[in-house]
């Protein structure tokens, strides 16, 4: 599901873990069971791999586009998506948006571990965080109002 | 964190997604991917014995040169004094036998070896005079040869040679019997040799030189053994960035260049003996580095702000690492697409400025005495990278109505960058005396970097240097 999360498809995904698998095996020795659990460990080996991998596409730019800020509550409505619908969402979002959004808002990760790992500035990655959820509550909106014209 | 990002997190961090076709992988495509890396190696280790092997090797070589010429010269020196004081010793000698001969054997003053010595020698000329068979021996001419030469300033007693050295002596057995007596003079005199010629002796340019040459240490009591020099000359960078990064560029065309800078340093000697100089510097490097790429950018008109022009982030791929810079591309009025994609070339300088402090030793295999010394070094260095600034010069869009906007903010700095790293290094170099005090350097060394200037995960870029410079070592006048 890491993997899914952060690749634009699941072709991508299946990348993504092929390589995480191969780290797993080869980095297996340095795993402290006591320092944690394995599950745990393979997730931060999985992120790892697709922070790398998106490192070498960040060379593609991020468009910086006026934000706007949608006054609008979505959070009912997307309680009601499916898993499935949710992880489209993610996919179907920009490179930059997507990552930044896994990391911070799903993974945990803060804004100033974010800008190390992807090296770019805080403020970039607040920006780039803003946008993501601005993207996708307009997509969950517009989600809505297709299902509403469809169930009447 | 509000509701809308809690929703999102409990809903992918729950663990219970169904399986399904969208988040199930393909078992056969994974193994396939993985299978070929499991048996892989770590090729780089070979590599590690490999230049171990070639550091000790060199280290043998030069352990071996210095001990085989150093010995060689102790050898050399000893056989110098040894002739240095024969010579001396028997010009003293001879001159002393000359004037007995002169003075008759019955001078008062004569010692009885001296009385014999002189008896000898008229018994020689007597035997000469009365022996048809001459030969041309050798010896005495080989003394008087010597005695002229280094009694130039003295006529009285070069007259005095003549009958001598135009006689001459056929008869071995006496000849034998005189370099005998000779040899219990020249031991004799030698102890009674007055303080005056002791003097005299130390005096003599080749005695006191080789003197010298054996034991170098004692300059130190009258000259200073430190010495500064300062030199300056041409420094390359050449950047050992690991394949990981290069490869993950290489889609981009991503391309950088070694080049040329200068350097400027003051450097501290101290002759610990004739062979080995431990040394401390302290340098500063320069280097303007260039590098590039491309990447796909698209414009879209929706973004423009007020202006016609659109204003990108965009990660610019340089040796040390991924810099975050701004920049604006201005559209035409004459286009009216909404979208244009492009493929968009960056072209960027590096201007890095790097202050370091090397310090090791230097090794004279032939001592230090020559006029041109050769010498070899093995040292570490210890760097501060104290400014990288990145420029972007160029934005080539390939467009013909979407240009680069010159008023961009040109600059962008790196925030990866290792500040500090360390280098071991070997060098080369010839110093020639120009005279006691004061000598010129020419010198190459090599530096290999210990650690990354630069590192994100895998990708890497480490610094190794050549280094060629000139300069002037001034011995200070200390004691």
């Amino acid at each position: 599901m890491v993997c899914l999360r952060y690749a634009k498809d699941k072709s991508t995904a299946q990348d993504y873990l092929q390589e995480t698998f191969i780290n797993v095996f080869k980095n297996l020795h340095q795993f402290d069971k006591t320092k944690g659990v394995f599950e745990g460990w393979a997730k931060r080996i999985a992120i790892n791999i697709c922070l790398m991998d998106l490192r070498k596409q960040s060379l593609y730019s991020v468009n910086i586009a006026a934000a706007e800020y949608i006054e609008s509550n979505t959070a009912d409505v997307l309680s009601q998506l499916l898993l499935k619908d949710m992880l489209k969402m993610i996919q179907e979002l920009p490179q930059g948006y997507r990552t930044v959004f896994n990391m911070y808002v799903i993974d945990g990760f803060a804004h100033k571990e974010i800008a190390a790992s992807l090296s770019i500035s805080i403020n970039t990655s607040k920006s780039q965080l803003r946008k993501a959820k601005n993207l996708l509550q307009k997509r969950i909106l517009s989600n809505q109002q297709i299902y509403q014209q469809e169930h009447g | 964190m509000d509701r809308f990002d809690d929703i999102w997190k409990n809903r992918f961090n729950d663990g219970n997604a169904p399986i399904g076709d969208w988040n199930t992988p393909d078992d056969d495509l994974v193994w396939e991917g993985i299978a070929p890396h499991i048996p892989q190696q770590d090729d780089r280790r070979k590599y590690i014995w490999l230049w171990w092997s070639i550091g000790l090797l060199m280290l043998a070589l030069l352990s071996w040169v210095t001990i085989k010429n150093g010995l060689a010269i102790v050898s050399t020196d000893v056989e110098n004094i040894e002739k240095a004081v024969s010579i001396e010793a028997t010009n003293l000698i001879a001159n002393d036998l000359d004037k007995k001969i002169v003075a008759r054997p019955t001078d008062n003053n004569s010692t009885n070896i001296e009385k014999q010595v002189a008896t000898n020698e008229r018994t020689i000329l007597r035997t000469d005079a009365n022996n048809t068979e001459t030969t041309n021996q050798p010896i005495f001419e080989k003394k008087k040869a010597i005695i002229l030469s280094t009694q130039k300033n003295n006529p009285i007693q070069r007259n005095h040679q003549v009958p001598i050295l135009n006689r001459n002596i056929d008869n071995t057995d006496i000849s034998t019997k005189i370099i005998e007596i000779k040899k219990q003079r020249t031991l004799n005199n030698l102890n009674t040799i007055p303080l005056l010629d002791l003097e005299n002796l130390a005096q003599k340019n080749t005695l006191n030189s080789t003197i010298n040459c054996l034991t170098p240490n004692e300059d130190g009591d009258s000259k200073s053994k430190i010495a500064l020099s300062i030199n300056a000359g041409a420094v390359y960078w050449q950047h050992q960035i690991s394949d990981q990064y290069t490869n993950d560029l290489s889609p981009f065309d991503f391309n950088y260049d070694d080049n040329w800078g200068w350097k400027i340093g003051l450097m501290a000697t101290f002759d610990l003996n004739n062979y080995i100089t431990p040394y401390v510097k302290i340098q500063k490097e320069t280097v303007k580095v260039t590098s590039g790429h491309n990447s796909e950018l698209n414009y879209n008109t929706a973004n423009e702000q007020g202006t016609n022009a659109n204003t990108y982030l965009q990660n610019l791929a340089t040796p040390y690492g991924l810099s975050e810079a701004t920049f604006r591309l201005d559209r035409d009025e004459s286009l009216t697409d909404e979208m244009v994609d492009l493929t968009v070339n960056f072209a960027s300088t590096h201007q890095i400025e790097n202050w370091s402090v090397p310090f090791g030793l230097k090794f004279f295999p032939f001592g230090k005495k020559q006029r041109f010394q050769w010498n070899t070094s093995v040292g570490m260095g210890i760097n501060y990278l104290s400014n990288i600034q990145n420029t972007l010069k160029n934005v080539d869009t390939h467009h013909d109505f979407i240009h680069y906007s010159v008023d961009s903010p040109t600059i962008f700095n790196n925030s990866t960058i290792e500040k500090w790293h360390y280098d071991v290094r070997l060098g080369t170099g010839v110093d020639y005396f120009i005279n006691d005090d004061l000598k010129f350097n020419f010198q190459y060394n090599w530096s290999r970097g210990l650690n990354p200037v630069f590192q994100q995960g895998d990708y890497a870029t480490r610094i190794n240097r050549h280094q060629l410079s000139i300069g002037v070592t001034k011995t200070l006048n200390l004691k």
